[in-house]
C-alpha cells in the first residue's frame, strides 16, 4: 500500500514539475506587449493562440513521453506470462513424451520401489 | 494486467516446442528415452512427491525400465528425476543430483525453460551416444505430422491409422 502511495506521490511530483517547467519557459511568451512598442528589428508574428500553445507545449511533449513509456513497458507486459516462483502455478500439467493415455496409465501404474534411481530438489 | 494469474497460461508455446525438440534430439543422438512432465502433482502431502513421481515413471509402462522421467512442479517448487533400473548406469544418481542443482538454480530465477533444457543437456551428456531409438509413438502431434509426411496424398489420416504407419516405417 505504502509503495503504491509513494508511486502516486512520485508521479504527481513528476507531472507538476513537468507542467511548471513548461509554463515557466513559456511565461515570457505570454507577456503583454511592451509599452514602448516592439523593439527595433523585431517582427513579432501573429502569436500563438492559447489552444495552439497548449498543443505545442503540453500535448506534443505528453505524446512523446507516453510513446517512450509505452515502448519501455510494452515488451515486459507482453512477456508477463513469465514464471514467478512466488505466484504459484495454475496451468494444467503437460507431459512431453508421456504415455498415450496419461490418466489411465497413472491409475493402473504400480510404483514398485527400490530399483529406481534419480534425484530430488526444491527451490 | 491488474492481478491476472499470469502463470495460468503455463509454458509458452515456444518453450513447449523447444522441450519437444530437445527430447527428440536426445532420442536420436543419445538413444535415451526421456520424458518430461511440467505441472503440479495432485498430492495430499508434499513429502509424497518422490512416490508420486515414481508412480508417474511406472505409468510409462514397458518403457519405464529404460526411461528417464523429469518431473517439474512449478507451483509446488519441486523437481524430481526418476531413472529406470536399466539406465541407472548411463545416468547415475550423481549426475541427476547435479542436473537437479542446475535446474533449481534456474527455476529460482524464474527461468523454467532454461532450467529444463540445462537439466536435459546434462542427462544427455552423461548418457553418451547410442543408436537412435525409434520415433516416439506417443506424441500425437508428431504422429499427425509424420503420417502426413509418409503418404502425403492421403487426406488427413486418423491418428489411429497413422500410428501403424509410424511403427512400420519407424523401424528402418
Amino acid at each position: 500500500m505504502s509503495s503504491r502511495r509513494r508511486a502516486a506521490c512520485r508521479t504527481s511530483a513528476l507531472l507538476m514539475s513537468a507542467c511548471l517547467t513548461v509554463l515557466l519557459t513559456a511565461g515570457p511568451a505570454l507577456a503583454f506587449d511592451d509599452e514602448l512598442g516592439p523593439r527595433e528589428g523585431a517582427e513579432p508574428g501573429p502569436g500563438l493562440s492559447p489552444v495552439a500553445t497548449i498543443v505545442l507545449f503540453v500535448l506534443i511533449p505528453a505524446v512523446i513521453l507516453l510513446g517512450t513509456a509505452a515502448l519501455v513497458w510494452l515488451p515486459g507486459m507482453i512477456k508477463a506470462e513469465r514464471y514467478r516462483p512466488q505466484k504459484g502455478w495454475s496451468a494444467a500439467p503437460v507431459w512431453f513424451a508421456g504415455p498415450p493415455d496419461p490418466v489411465a496409465a497413472v491409475e493402473t501404474a504400480q510404483a514398485r520401489t527400490g530399483d529406481r534411481g534419480g534425484a530430488s530438489g526444491n527451490w | 494486467m491488474a492481478t491476472g494469474s499470469a502463470s495460468a497460461a503455463g509454458l509458452p508455446h515456444k518453450a513447449q516446442e523447444r522441450i519437444e525438440h530437445d527430447l527428440q534430439k536426445i532420442r536420436t543422438e543419445n538413444g535415451l528415452d526421456v520424458s518430461v512432465l511440467v505441472g503440479d502433482l495432485d498430492l495430499e502431502d508434499l513429502s509424497h512427491f518422490r512416490g508420486g513421481a515414481e508412480r508417474l515413471h511406472a505409468a510409462l509402462g514397458p518403457r519405464s525400465p529404460e526411461a528417464v522421467l523429469l518431473v517439474v512442479a512449478p507451483g509446488q517448487r519441486r523437481v524430481e528425476v526418476v531413472t529406470g533400473a536399466a539406465v541407472r548406469r548411463r545416468v547415475p544418481d550423481r549426475v541427476c543430483a547435479l542436473a537437479v542443482l542446475s535446474m533449481t538454480t534456474a527455476f529460482t530465477g524464474g527461468d523454467l525453460l532454461g532450467g529444463i533444457t540445462e537439466g536435459l543437456r546434462q542427462i544427455a551428456d552423461s548418457a553418451g551416444r547410442r543408436d537412435a531409438l525409434t520415433p516416439a509413438e506417443t506424441k500425437h502431434d508428431e504422429l499427425a505430422v509424420r503420417s502426413d509426411a509418409v503418404h502425403g496424398s492421403a487426406a488427413a489420416p486418423a491418428a489411429g491409422a497413422g500410428h501403424d504407419e509410424v511403427q512400420s516405417t519407424g523401424s528402418h
